[in-house]
């Protein structure tokens, strides 16, 4: 009994010391230390602690090409995260590193988790090079707040993207900030690499679908007008035992305006003729609404549409097990994925123009892709942490991104590799289209190219039966609709964006509450105008008043 | 015995020194990672923003506070809150401590362990996952309404409707922390001595008297402490569960504090709303916390200080 | 007496009927996952309803996720971070506790006011992560254990069962001339084993669960827990999840996708469920007093 007493109070008391030690030490021990991860100087390549470079890099006076080192904060995404620790793991940047001589370190925020690591890493002023993330509060804020440097006069060293401004109005617009920087390094969806020729470019990624398997055996047509989806919704319910005809979003309205479209509104803010207007507050939403509500009533629509969970695979299953004919609002690359599913090839999911009320309306509201993209990891920002004398050299290894060279390796991989030349044109090799390890073309597409990201995308970089899938559905999307009412990506003005967020944030609550309300019935459709007032005393013409500001600058650019 | 607190406290220091000795460790946990950042509670008064820093970020008094109590949903947020942690009070807290007196009354020790670790087993199950399930049994076509459907009842969506949220968040609650929070009491009967139901015993005393003057007194600091603890939270409430959950439709009673905060937050990062908003949250679960001390210890003679 | 003999004769069988079914309850979920998981793809995708069994059967699911390169050192390090993160959190904790459940020590109370006070005020995430970082100690293993060094549930926890055992066992130490560390080891310890096992399961689960601390501390992938992991292949198709970064681009035609949701929450939960079972022993009935009297 003394001898196990007095071993466990030994291990007890060792235990304590440790811990002790270890807290006194950890203390005590200055921030200048090796291991402060972050203050580690830019010059060290490579070495898996030192991640960001500091502003006092004094010793960075090479030239580029010569043992330069650039660390870069960039989301990694979900599939990527797959096959790879780090985009150093993905050949383009090897083939880049080889061709430049600069070694990148990339800083890989959690999956999910972005934009808090991001918080404290600007908090902490411990800034990398390069930034692929938004300023919470816009670029003009973070440019104002001394975070990220605008390129106004670094151009110079990015005589590419001079060149691509320079190319088309609509891009310079959406490279200058409201208040006149140029940003930074952005994606470009050329209109030539879209096969679409809209005013901000761009594909729609995503449209209506139907199950053209059921139309075909009802001896339908594909729905265009409102009339014709409800004859097929109907069909679908009473010969095909669908139990939810039409899968609607949780929020009872596409984001995408689809359906809302067809009574020339829009689901959130758009524009007629540079006037901003916020759909739900019109009166063709109230036809909307009256529309869904006769709907839900008559069982077109999933009873349990709100609440359910918006993830693919729900929808797949609905879809593919026949409980839903249609969906309002899916996305170009994910209706093979309908597709494949079916047993057999038992059925089949296609895409359908945006609805209209009047046979051969022309739509102006839906689904859009900037010119220059937005969106995290879309954007590249510079860091205030550059001195000086390395500004020529991270920019000039930047704007390398925009030659043809590299929009071919970023788009296609490496020649001979994940891509051979045929009849003239890039064609994919097993690596990619038919991978060994069995990897999908969205997963492969981080390891042998870049699936996307702030270099001239070429939408059209893929397999060629997903070439043909997606062209089948984005174009009959773009059949009936120029989506010239779409907002282009204005943003408020910094002084008001914090009001506006404030207003917008009840107004969301709000609407979402009865929107849901009056599709289900639970609010008559004659309170509408009540609920436009409520809108009002949220303060939604604020916003539209912030809104307005936004586009007047952007377009006067 | 009058002598002033100074001389006190030395003796003490000089009696006792081996003893804060062993306290080192702790203290110095508590000291730099709790006390040494809680200088951050100042930007509930300031507008913070990343790029200025906590101390370069501009003063504005009240105005976060104000602007909460000014939202239109601000007293039910308040309220909906308070009546999901109630309902944990109320139902929550009883389940564990009835599930381990229940458990203790088997006799075969291997039904007893195979239940006990088969439900501790949803604690582990991720939230992302286990709402998941819970969206799709209570569908219209699921598997609750089916079996409702079969006694002849009528299908109902039961994450449509208001009314139901609250008992549903709680139950699935009470499901998941079941096991685990079991633990706690069990370990804590186990402390009882043998020789009080001996005793018990040849006094004649049944099953249900055992339970009632020897099991339940015997765990009766565990069940206190667990009490005070879950009073002081009754205006904290994580957001996680809550927006995997709710809809529009239920927005009037499922829509807590934290929730709605979140949502602020996704139009655009406002540390200093929610760090106002949690500053108020702390407030009063500390007035709650020590009023609960205060009935506990009267009440049970336990208390946490 | 009949009444008071019946309900003793049934009470067995329902108790046992009840713990059944709320075993089923407990169980069937965790069965569903690893049905799911271990299922053909477009036939769970189909699925609705409850599940009986695996439909089809397939190890592509298990195959897929350990492709991922992150899930091996993910799990390496959750072991470590499990393994030291406890026995530095229950040493710290055990005597923490300890020190603060003495009636004579004056500042006993003051302690114990003070660390009440951090449950409730923090300084938030910012200066934390600041001072970890002035410290030295970002992107290092030894920040996620300091950070998580002490969990004050658990201190009061453990706290509480010391206030349980009787005066009159220590005061026959003081008798004796026993230091506060003799009592400590000798008396306390021992008698509070059930609540040491308790405090090992929570501290131990709670370091197998948390990501939260390492997603803010650590800068490495390769340092990452498996949680982290875990989450990130969880949330990864979750459209309501507000990153844009994934809004495009995150359907794969790969349908076992699918299944590596479900393989990824069993590879996560499988071992520190076989825990339990392990330290379920020292919550018997009996031990600790049998072990004061021996």
């Amino acid at each position: 009994m003394t001898k196990r007493n007095s071993k466990r109070k030994s291990i007890a008391l060792l235990a304590c010391l440790a811990c002790a030690a270890s807290l006194a030490l950890s203390a005590c021990s200055t921030p200048s230390s090796e291991s402060s991860a972050l203050s580690s100087s830019s010059s060290a390549p490579s070495s898996s602690s030192s991640a960001a470079s500091q502003e006092d890099s004094s010793s960075q006076a090479e030239p580029a090409g010569t043992g330069e080192t650039i660390s870069y904060w960039v989301p990694l995404h979900s599939n990527a995260a797959q096959v790879l620790t780090d985009w150093n793991d993905n050949e383009c940047f090897q083939e880049l590193e080889r061709q430049t001589g600069v070694h990148v370190n990339f800083i890989h925020p959690p999956v999910g988790q972005e934009l808090e690591q991001y918080n404290l890493m600007v908090a902490s002023q411990e800034l990398p090079d390069i930034i692929s993330y938004d300023y919470p509060s816009g670029a003009d804020s973070a440019i104002d707040e001394n975070i990220y440097r605008p390129l106004d006069d670094l151009m110079e060293y990015s005589p590419n993207m001079q060149a691509i401004i320079d190319s088309n109005p609509e891009i310079r617009k959406q490279m200058t900030t409201t208040n006149g920087h140029i940003w930074g390094w952005g994606q470009f969806n050329l209109p030539e690499n879209q096969g679409d020729k809209g005013q901000y470019s761009i594909s729609p990624w995503a449209g209506p679908a139907v199950r053209a398997d059921w139309l075909e055996e009802l001896k339908l047509d594909a729905p265009e007008t409102i009339d014709d989806w409800h004859t097929m919704l109907v069909a679908f319910r009473d010969q095909k035992g669908a139990t939810a005809p039409l899968i609607l979003p949780k929020s009872g309205r596409s984001g995408q305006s689809i359906f809302v479209s067809a009574f020339g509104v829009g689901a959130g803010f758009y524009q007629e003729d540079g006037k901003v207007k916020f759909g739900p507050m019109e009166p063709g939403f109230k036809d909307y609404l009256a529309l869904m509500n006769q709907w839900y009533s008559e069982g077109l629509l999933d009873p349990d549409f709100a609440a359910t969970a918006s993830d693919s695979n729900f929808y797949a299953e609905y879809l593919t097990t026949g409980k839903a004919g249609s969906i309002t609002e899916t996305y170009q690359d994910i209706v093979p994925l309908y597709n494949s599913l079916f047993e057999g090839g038992e059925g089949k999911v296609a895409a359908v123009p945006y609805p209209v009320k009047n046979k051969g309306d022309q739509l102006h509201l839906g689904s859009l892709s900037p010119i220059v993209e937005t969106g995290n990891g879309r954007r590249d920002y510079l860091t205030t942490a550059v001195s000086d004398d390395r500004l020529e050299a991270v920019c000039r290894w930047r704007d390398n991104w925009y030659t043809e060279e590299s929009t071919m390796l970023f788009n296609y991989g490496i020649e001979g590799r994940s891509y051979n030349m045929e009849d003239g044109r890039p064609v994919y090799t097993d690596l990619i289209a038919n991978n060994p390890d069995g990897l999908d073309y969205a997963v492969s597409s981080w390891k042998y190219k870049l699936f996307c990201g702030p270099y001239i995308y070429n939408a059209f970089a893929m397999p060629d039966p997903q070439i043909e899938a997606s062209w089948a559905s984005i174009s009959t999307w773009i059949s009936n609709n120029d989506r010239t009412d779409q907002m282009p990506p204005s943003e408020v003005p910094v002084e008001n964006a914090k009001e506006y967020s404030g207003i917008m944030t009840e107004v969301n609550t709000y609407q979402d509450q009865m929107i849901l309300s009056f599709i289900m019935g639970m609010e008559p459709l004659d309170n509408f105008d009540a609920f436009v007032e409520e809108l009002k005393k949220l303060g939604i013409e604020k916003a539209i008043e912030y809104q307005q500001k936004g586009l007047d600058t952007y377009n006067s650019h | 015995m009058k002598t002033g607190l100074l001389p006190r406290l030395g003796r003490d220091m000089r009696r006792n020194w081996p003893l804060y000795l062993l306290a080192v460790p702790m203290i110095l946990f508590y000291l730099i990672f709790c006390y040494g950042p809680i200088y951050g509670q100042i930007i509930a008064f300031k507008d913070f923003s990343p790029g200025l820093g906590i101390m370069g970020s501009p003063w504005v008094g009240l105005k976060h506070f104000e602007a909460f109590f000014q939202s239109r949903t601000c007293w039910a947020l308040i309220r909906n809150t308070f009546m999901i942690n109630l309902y944990a009070l109320a139902f929550g807290l009883p389940a564990p401590i009835i599930f381990a007196l229940l458990l203790n009354e088997l006799r075969n020790p291997l039904f007893k362990r195979t239940v006990q670790t088969v439900s501790y087993m949803p604690y582990f199950i991720s939230l992302v996952v286990v709402c998941g399930m819970i969206l799709e049994f209570t569908r219209q076509d699921g598997v609750v309404n089916d079996l409702i459907a079969l006694f002849g009842g009528r299908r109902t969506s039961f994450m449509l409707d208001p009314g139901w949220f609250r008992p549903i968040y709680t139950i699935t609650d009470i499901w998941q922390g079941l096991g685990w929070g079991s633990i706690i009491y069990i370990a804590a009967i186990t402390n009882i001595d043998q020789g009080l139901y001996e005793a018990a015993t040849i006094d004649g005393a049944g099953r249900w008297r055992k339970m009632w003057h020897i099991t339940l007194p015997g765990i009766r600091e565990t069940i206190a402490i667990v009490y005070i603890m879950k009073v002081g939270q009754m205006m904290s409430l994580g957001f996680e569960k809550i927006i995997l959950l709710y809809n529009g439709m239920t927005y009037e009673t499922a829509d807590v504090i934290s929730s709605y905060v979140y949502r602020m937050g996704l139009m655009q990062m406002n540390f200093s709303y929610s760090s106002a908003v949690g500053l108020l949250n702390s407030v009063i679960n500390l007035v709650l916390l020590v009023i609960a001390n205060k009935v506990s210890k009267r009440l049970f003679e336990v208390g946490m200080w | 007496m009949k009444l008071r003999k019946r309900p003793k004769s049934i009470f067995p069988l329902l108790n046992g009927i009840i713990l059944c079914l709320v075993g089923a309850l407990c169980l069937y979920p965790m069965l569903y996952i690893v049905f799911a998981s271990l299922s053909e793809p477009a036939r769970i995708m189909k699925h609705t309803g409850l599940l009986l069994g695996p439909l089809g059967f397939t190890f592509e699911g298990y195959t897929l996720a350990f492709r991922n390169p992150n899930i091996l050192t993910g799990y390496m390090n959750t072991i470590f971070y499990v393994a030291v993160g406890t026995a530095c959190s229950l040493a710290v904790t055990a005597a923490g506790a300890f020190v603060t459940s003495r009636k004579d020590a004056m500042l006993a109370k003051p302690i114990m006011l003070g660390i009440i006070f951090t449950m409730y005020f923090s300084g938030g995430l910012i200066p934390l992560y600041l001072l970890v970082n002035n410290l030295g100690l970002y992107n290092t293993r030894m920040a996620i254990i300091l950070v998580g060094l002490v969990n004050t549930w658990n201190l009061i926890v453990m706290r509480t069962s010391y206030l349980g055992i009787p005066d009159s066992l220590e005061e026959s130490a003081k008798i004796d001339g026993a230091s506060p560390l003799r009592t400590f080891t000798s008396i306390y310890l021992p008698l509070s084993k059930p609540m040491l096992a308790t405090m090992t399961l929570f501290y131990g689960v709670g370091n197998w669960n948390s990501w939260f601390n390492h997603m803010i501390f650590l800068r490495d992938r390769a340092k990452y827990p498996l949680q982290l992991i875990m989450r990130e292949i969880l949330i990864a198709n979750d459209m309501s999840s507000m990153t844009n970064m994934n809004t495009v681009g995150t359907y794969t035609n790969d349908m076992y996708q699918v299944l590596v949701k479900y393989a990824v929450v069993v590879i996560a939960t499988l071992p520190i469920l076989c825990i339990y079972p392990f330290l379920q022993r020292y919550f018997i009935k009996g031990v600790m007093v049998g072990a004061i009297k021996g």
